[in-house]
């Protein structure tokens, strides 16, 4: 993969940023660097231990932290219902 | 003559009928099939999004879980594709009822939990670790059941089923209690309207059409892999048919499909090089000048649109 560029290049990434802004919170910068480290260690827990699974783990977040907490880890408590 | 057999009678017949005619003079089948699948999907699409205001951005998810549930029944157990076809529905249903919760969440955070929901779904399919049940990466080829004659055929019972739920919404109070929770939840159940029930029976029925759709589109197919079947284009195609037709509707997504899906062949057979800018020009100006679909330039001048 690494060497070559296609217009669809980065589409993971941005899943995956996104997730993590999300996990974060929106709109909070201390959050979305909260987001990274949780997101990163979690990722590289996973990778060690179950590595085949590894890609599941950005929306399993992205879905938990909406149920749990939809407004993300440093946001301010809303009701989004 | 009541408005349901109405509506019955001069848009779902005639649209069945057409399709169930089409391949005897039209050679280009998988073309024909393709157009029923997006009809099937918008449909469904409008069941959630029209009537509860959901908008289900991974609603591929439903389409390919119904596909790997068809293939996983007929590569394990030899089962008949009809049954088979059953099954996926019922997976689409599980499904569902396994992102119940996300119902509790609104509006954009519903759509990005949904898309979210759909990739996992994908990545958990196709997961190497799972080959000996789902093939994993690899995709799946279903030689045995491959018929597309019967698969067209159960496609189109399954867009009859579709339009009938539509129909169903569209004429019933249970469509209009739907209706009345899309535009106000809290008013809606003070007037006595189970809110939570509504929403998880037009989820589940979403569901199961998609799921549906999907097992009949591993029938027609036979060879594929997790990336055709959970491919980001079929969510984003059904949600893009049904708004440009006009959601809430019965002939909204109808039009859309026909028209768009058609413009987007028309536009691979004969300047395949233009074909994504032309495209995505198209659907920029729609939703700028039409953002309430095709339907509305009716609506606007009085004009009632079932």
């Amino acid at each position: 993969m690494f060497g070559s560029v296609t217009p669809a290049f980065g589409a993971d990434a941005t899943v995956t940023s996104f997730a993590i802004v999300v996990l974060g919170s929106l709109g909070n910068p201390l959050g979305t660097a909260l987001g990274g480290i949780v997101y990163g260690v979690c990722y590289m827990l996973v990778q060690t231990y179950l590595s085949s699974w590894a890609d599941l783990l950005p929306y399993v977040l992205l879905i938990f932290i909406l149920l749990l907490r939809p407004s993300g880890l440093l946001g301010r408590r809303v009701r989004v219902a | 003559m009541p408005s349901a057999l109405r509506h019955t009678l001069f848009i779902v017949a005639p649209l069945i009928a057409i399709f169930a005619v089409l391949p005897g003079v039209y050679q280009n089948h998988l073309l024909l099939f393709n157009f029923v699948i997006f009809l099937i999907l918008a449909q469904g699409v409008n069941i959630i999004y029209g009537f509860t205001g959901y908008l289900p951005f991974g609603y591929v998810g439903f389409f390919g879980a119904g596909a790997y549930g068809f293939a996983i029944l007929v590569m394990h157990y030899q089962a008949p594709a009809v049954i088979a076809v059953l099954v996926a529905g019922l997976v689409g249903v599980v499904l569902g009822l396994l992102l119940t919760p996300l119902l509790r969440l609104s509006g954009a955070y519903f759509a990005i939990a949904n898309l979210a929901a759909s990739l996992a779904v994908l990545h958990f399919v196709a997961n190497p670790a799972l080959e000996d049940i789902t093939r994993g990466p690899y995709g799946v080829s279903l030689t045995g059941t491959f018929n597309p004659t019967f698969a067209y055929a159960a496609a189109l019972l399954v867009l009859a089923l579709t339009l009938s739920v539509v129909v169903f919404l569209k004429n019933s109070r249970f469509g209009l209690a739907l209706q009345a929770v899309r535009e106000d939840a809290v008013s809606a159940s003070m007037a006595g309207v189970n809110v939570v029930k509504m929403r998880v029976i037009a989820w589940l029925a979403s569901a199961l059409v998609a799921g549906l759709a999907g097992g009949v589109y591993a029938w027609y197919v036979s060879v594929f892999y997790p990336d055709n079947v959970f491919s980001g284009e079929f969510s984003i195609f059904a949600i893009v048919f049904a708004l440009f037709g006009g959601v809430a509707t019965i002939c909204g997504p109808i039009i859309g499909v026909v028209i768009l899906y058609g413009i987007y062949n028309l536009i691979g057979f004969t300047t395949p090089q233009y074909f994504q800018l032309i495209y995505g020009l198209l659907i920029m100006g729609l939703v700028l000048f039409l953002p309430a679909g095709l339907v509305s330039l009716a609506t606007r001048r009085g004009w009632h649109v079932p």
